[in-house]
């Protein structure tokens, strides 16, 4: 099940989904860490966020929506807090930074680069809950600047996760691609909307939030099946991803390797359950390797 | 290491116009819960989320524990429709609980409606924990006074088995069709202002609707009184991964104005809360 991206090797290619599973602390209790191919961080900013007022979720058909708003510590408290107990952690720890503009994710992969214990970087490019998050985030421009700066200020793989909310998300990975980014997340979340018909309310205090869960799979398969197609480096597939089989289904579309998030609010030990179902369905296919699954999509 | 667990329904009983009492076969989860705490149980496969209930009861020797819901929505009508031997798959027990009072101080619990269920067990846990030699409390220490609020008398739930160990609820209604007419805030400020509550040598224990457990924080800061509430919220994950279930503090601006009702509650300090 072992796969290798960027040089480094994960013990699987079911990984955790940033902003699913914290900074570790919680996942520990319900999850062997050494069966867990990376643990990918809550995003971190360079300043303290408060996040949105509750409500911040709300179940869907088949999904849920979420404007959570990137509540965490900000960078220093994460070093001192955080990253001491991820090192110790038996998996490996991919942190997600976020900003506002191009300078505040070059000052966190700078700072990044020079603390123990990460093991690669992913640029969030992608959050529809804040200001101009998708704005930058879907104009190609802005992400070749964004990747090509933090590539030079950082000797870390770098993962970029780009968002679906764009008319080109092919566009979106080549520019990534073709600035020194060592692989591709997607997809992030769609943006979405929940109105109770009896206030007239949006759901949401944020009026509009992230929509994720079993309901965006299909886009996100599509994603990952155009965006591997167009690029040379690996894409991590993330999108609804509840079973082995839905796992099996995006390395058949061309990813390396998947992200698990929704699924582990439902269960906290859904990437270790994967991570099992996906290793029977190789063997049912006489398989030896995940890799040899990806981008076998026969078209 | 913890994990999900599927406990077997026992019984189910309605107890009034939409609200059930659950008995469900688990060992762990009925040897390790304790007051406050809650179960989070997902309803049936097509469920994607899981539903939070307090924990209403428990028995160790017989591995069960009790739940006590209304049906709001799909979720809960489909947990009172699960059928005797049927499972759910239950992650539990989470969250804090109540803590003991310090001595000299006497615990009220004040619950409206279904916010009764964890003051119930933790009426039992007082009583048993304070009746041990060691901790050296009187009886009257030992015996929480257990107000409990109510619409009308027909939605009136009277928790089970307090009897037996001397706690009689005092009941505060809407309507005035049972006992005090008026919120069960307003009883305890009756029973503050005719001195059988005296806030020096009381800690008061709330749970219920979130606009009472506001009232609730606002009369016991009045009165100086020490005030653990516990609060509720739509929980999608329950274990503290989704931050989703937040409730404001007064911590200023920073990462700290929003606390986790799964994991950082679902008890809080009422003085911490902005409601």
């Amino acid at each position: 099940m072992q796969v290798s991206i960027a040089g480094v090797t994960f013990a699987t290619p079911i990984w955790t989904a940033s902003g699913t599973a914290g900074t570790g602390e919680e996942i520990e209790q319900w999850c062997d860490p050494e069966k867990l191919g990376a643990m990918v961080t809550k995003s971190v900013s360079l300043k303290p966020r408060s996040g949105h007022p509750y409500p911040r979720t709300v179940e869907t058909a088949g999904g849920m929506l979420n404007c959570i708003g990137l509540q965490n510590k900000g960078i220093e408290a994460f070093i001192t807090d955080e990253l001491p107990r991820l090192r110790r952690m038996l998996t490996r720890a991919v942190i997600n930074i976020v900003g506002e503009s191009i300078e505040d994710y070059v000052q966190l992969a700078r700072r990044l680069n020079d603390v123990e214990g990460v093991d690669c970087l992913e640029l969030n490019l992608s959050c529809p809950n804040v200001a101009r998050g998708i704005d930058q985030g879907s104009d190609p421009m802005w992400v070749s600047q964004c990747v090509h700066d933090v590539r030079s200020a950082t000797r870390l793989p770098l993962f970029v996760k780009i968002t679906p909310n764009t008319n080109d998300i092919v566009s979106l990975a080549r520019a990534a691609a073709d600035n020194g980014a060592d692989a591709i997340s997607a997809i992030n979340t769609l943006v979405g909307m929940a109105i109770n018909h009896n206030t007239f309310k949006p759901r949401l205090s944020n009026i509009t939030g992230g929509l994720s869960g079993p309901a965006i799979k299909p886009v996100a398969l599509a994603a990952v099946y155009k965006i591997a197609r167009a690029v040379k480096i690996p894409v991590i597939g993330i999108g609804g991803i509840m079973t082995g089989i839905d796992a099996a289904e995006f390395l058949i579309a061309g990813a390396s390797a998947v992200q698990v998030g929704t699924a582990l609010f439902r269960n906290p030990t859904a990437p270790i359950q994967i991570a099992a179902e996906l290793a029977e369905y190789l063997r049912s296919k006489g398989l030896a390797h995940a890799s040899d699954l990806v981008g076998r999509v026969a078209v | 290491m913890n994990h999900p667990r599927p406990a077997a329904l026992l019984w189910t009983r309605q107890v009034a116009r939409d609200v059930f009492h659950q008995r469900f076969a688990e060992p762990y989860i009925a040897r390790h819960a304790r007051a406050g705490q809650f179960v989070h149980l997902l309803p049936g496969t097509r469920h994607l989320f899981r539903r939070a209930l307090s924990v209403y009861a428990t028995d160790a020797k017989a591995g069960t524990f009790d739940v006590l819901h209304q049906v709001l929505g799909e979720g809960t009508r489909c947990l009172s429709q699960l059928k005797k031997g049927q499972t759910v798959d239950a992650l539990g027990p989470l969250g804090n609980q109540f803590l003991v009072p310090d001595p000299g101080r006497r615990a009220i619990l004040v619950g409206g409606g279904l916010g009764m269920a964890p003051l119930r067990l933790f009426a039992l846990e007082l009583n048993q924990k304070l009746t041990k030699r060691s901790s050296r409390r009187t009886a009257l220490e030992r015996t929480p006074i257990l107000l409990l609020g109510t619409r009308t008398s027909s939605l009136a739930i009277a928790p089970f088995e307090l009897g037996g160990i001397g706690i009689r609820a005092s009941w505060a209604s809407d309507d005035g069709s049972r006992g005090f007419h008026g919120t069960v805030v307003a009883l305890l400020a009756d029973q503050i202002a005719d001195g059988r509550i005296v806030p020096e040598q009381s800690v008061v224990y709330g749970c219920g609707p979130e606009p009472m457990m506001a009232g609730l924080a606002s009369l016991c800061a009045q009165h100086h009184l020490p005030c653990w509430v516990s609060l509720e919220r739509s929980m999608p994950c329950g274990y503290g991964v989704c931050m989703g279930c937040v409730i404001r503090t007064q911590n200023g601006t920073g990462y700290e104005t929003f606390k986790r009702v799964c994991r950082d509650g679902p008890v809080f300090d009422s003085a911490q809360i902005v409601f």
